[in-house]
């Protein structure tokens, strides 16, 4: 069989691609950066079933995906270090007092004619900062169902957790995000 | 109707924004969507939440960092592959 890779062009051709994928779901430069380079390492040891029914491209992106979830499945709960030590590690209970009442310093404000600003390019990248803040398996879960559209029983499965884990975390996220945003972006 | 069950039409706001999370047809059930219903028509904030959620999701899918790697490190992989593919001839 002829053989349609070539490795010694990869770098060059598909390494920034595939790193701005996985920075984008894991928030941490060094882990994407080591993901990328796994990404290449397994593809060399696997070329062999690559069958060329799909560029080269979209194979190493599928590897990449893999490992990328592989990466959040490892994680598991492990929160990530903040060093500001507030909203970024709680969980969704501090947002709310002993009655299950918004807290009065937490209280989500008017965002304004937002919707229609929300595209500009400094909402994405607090966006992007505010998920990289947070956990490893918030942003992993959050990431694989908003970014890559993928369907909720699907991540169950491919992270191993049980459908009533996954809303808790997907409730995390969203109560997390928006207060990051509301802080960082409108109130900037 | 005891007063517990009535009570129960009345959720928190930490448990209304739980189900605004959840928001996918098949996940929440009729009793639950009537229960939200109800805490949106009485509270701003949740609103606000669902409202500012929404966009947060759109927004989501246009992500795309302009990271790129350093010469450096596109190097150091370059070397990496070399050497990979040496070792597996
Ligand atoms: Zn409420």
């Amino acid at each position: 069989m002829p053989d349609m890779l070539t490795p010694s062009k990869w770098v060059q051709s598909y390494a920034d691609s595939l790193f701005g994928f996985a920075i984008a779901r894991t928030g941490d430069r060094d882990i994407a950066r080591d993901l990328v380079q796994e990404t290449f390492l397994s593809a060399l040891e696997n070329r062999r079933t690559f069958r060329g029914e799909s560029s080269e491209r979209t194979w190493l992106f599928s590897i990449l995906k893999n490992k990328i979830i592989d990466h959040y499945r490892r994680k598991g709960s492990e929160r990530t270090v903040s060093v500001s030590g507030d909203a970024e590690n709680a969980d969704e209970s501090y947002f709310f007092d002993e009655v299950g009442h918004w807290k009065s310093t937490l209280l989500p404000t008017d965002w304004g004619s937002a919707p229609e600003e929300a595209r500009s390019s400094e909402f994405l990248e607090t966006l992007q900062k505010c998920l990289s803040r947070l956990t490893a398996q918030c942003r992993g879960v959050f990431t694989l169902k908003y970014i890559d559209e993928m369907e909720s029983d699907e991540i169950c499965k491919e992270l191993a957790i049980s459908p009533s884990n996954y809303w808790v975390i997907i409730h995390r996220a969203k109560l997390l995000l928006r207060n990051c945003l509301e802080k960082n972006w409108l109130n900037a | 109707m005891s007063q517990g069950s009535h009570r129960k039409l009345f959720i928190t706001c930490q448990e209304a924004t739980y189900l605004i999370s959840k928001d996918e047809v098949w996940a929440t059930g009729l009793l639950d969507k009537l229960k939200l219903a109800v805490h949106l028509m009485i509270c701003e904030f949740c609103r606000r939440f669902s409202k500012q959620t929404k966009i947060i999701e759109r927004q989501a899918r246009h992500l795309t960092p302009e990271a790129r790697l350093s010469e450096e490190e596109k190097g150091l992989m370059e070397e990496a592959i070399k050497t990979k593919e040496n070792g597996l001839q």
